[in-house]
């Protein structure tokens, strides 16, 4: 009885020993938020529009390189052509 | 025998005449116009006309990119598989450019999905990755892209490498089916929202963000595969040029 007692009068979650404290996380629909959905749609976003611009930036400026470089073996191949051509005939002259 | 076939059709001219190479410049530019316009207009959709969803909130709108990139994967990859197909039948270097430029786009692709995907699950599941059946399949067509690519890209361009990638290319389009089908077989978390048994989306303006999202992917991943395999060709002109230097016994510089 007097043990009874005592338990009424304790306090009811005010003071409580660290064997008091919780030993498992819950779950619960609609919690605090954690993530900011605004920050992680502006991210995915970049992201996407990064790989895009990325590929295309790269490719132009390797076309515009391989462009170049073809252009100048081009020339070159039909200066060096064109000189054979005139060798020959101003060996018969 | 093979190597011969190779050999003689390797030596046929890899560019167009003056006439069809400007129809076909012209023809990238309207691509590449309708592309961008595509985007722009899928982004104002996307933006200010489909609501906002119910439970998932704003983040739920990477929805209208993340499952037209993994669709445009999916062209990417088929594009691979048909150009590696092409390859290891005829053995031209057009088949390969095509193989390689699929490959390319699906990289590229993959590579959206797997970074849409975890920042939209960090909101709607709290971790940004699960070994969901899915997402593991999807993470190793990924793999088997990035795979292709980088064999093309650290090894020679001889045709035994290039028929190696081709039989890469043909085995890797065999995890497609998977990945589309692992929601169905296996489970797991991935929404199934437009698939079989999934509730759809069930407001109009949602249905025409993710068809316009269709669409600008589509676009954009035949303006990819169109504009690398035009790279790819100009590669193989430049290679031809240099050996024909060579022969002629000039630098070229």
């Amino acid at each position: 009885m007097k043990s009874l007692f005592f338990m009424q009068a304790q306090p009811t979650g005010t003071s409580q020993s660290a064997d008091d404290r919780s030993q498992a996380f819950k779950p619960v629909q609609g919690g605090t938020e954690l993530q900011s959905g605004e920050r992680l749609l502006v991210i995915s976003y970049m992201a996407i529009w990064l790989c895009v611009v990325a590929l295309v930036i790269v490719s132009f400026r390797k076309q515009a390189r391989i462009d170049r470089r073809i252009s100048s073996l081009e020339s070159a191949l039909s200066r060096a052509r064109g000189e054979k051509s005139e060798a020959p005939a101003r060996g018969k002259d | 025998m093979q190597g011969q076939a190779v050999q003689t059709l390797d030596a046929k001219p890899v560019t167009p005449s003056a006439a069809t190479g400007s129809a076909a410049g012209f023809g990238f530019i309207a691509l590449a116009a309708a592309t961008a316009l595509a985007l722009v207009v899928t982004l104002y959709v996307v933006a200010f006309r489909a609501p906002v969803e119910a439970t998932m909130g704003i983040v739920q709108k990477i929805f209208y990119f993340h499952v037209p990139a993994a669709y445009a994967m999916y062209l990417g990859a088929a594009v691979c598989f048909v150009g590696s197909a092409g390859y290891l039948a005829r053995g031209t270097r057009r088949w390969d450019a095509v193989a390689k430029s699929g490959a390319e786009v699906a990289v590229v692709m993959g590579m959206m999905v797997l970074i849409s995907g975890p920042l939209w699950a960090m909101k709607a599941w709290g971790v940004a990755w699960t070994w969901d059946p899915r997402l593991t399949t999807s993470m190793l067509s990924v793999l088997i892209y990035v795979a292709y690519v980088l064999l093309r890209a650290f090894t020679g361009d001889g045709d035994a490498e290039r028929k190696f990638a081709a039989a890469l290319g043909v085995l890797g389009a065999a995890n497609l089916p998977i990945i589309h089908y692992s929601v169905q077989k296996w489970g797991g978390n991935h929404p199934k929202v437009i698939s079989n048994g999934g509730g759809g989306l069930q407001h109009p303006d949602m249905k025409l963000g993710l068809m316009l999202g269709f669409l600008a992917f589509t676009l954009l991943a035949i303006t990819l595969v169109w504009l690398r395999a035009k790279m790819e060709l100009s590669v193989s002109k430049l290679a031809e040029l240099e050996q024909e230097a060579l022969e002629e016994g000039i630098g070229g510089d």
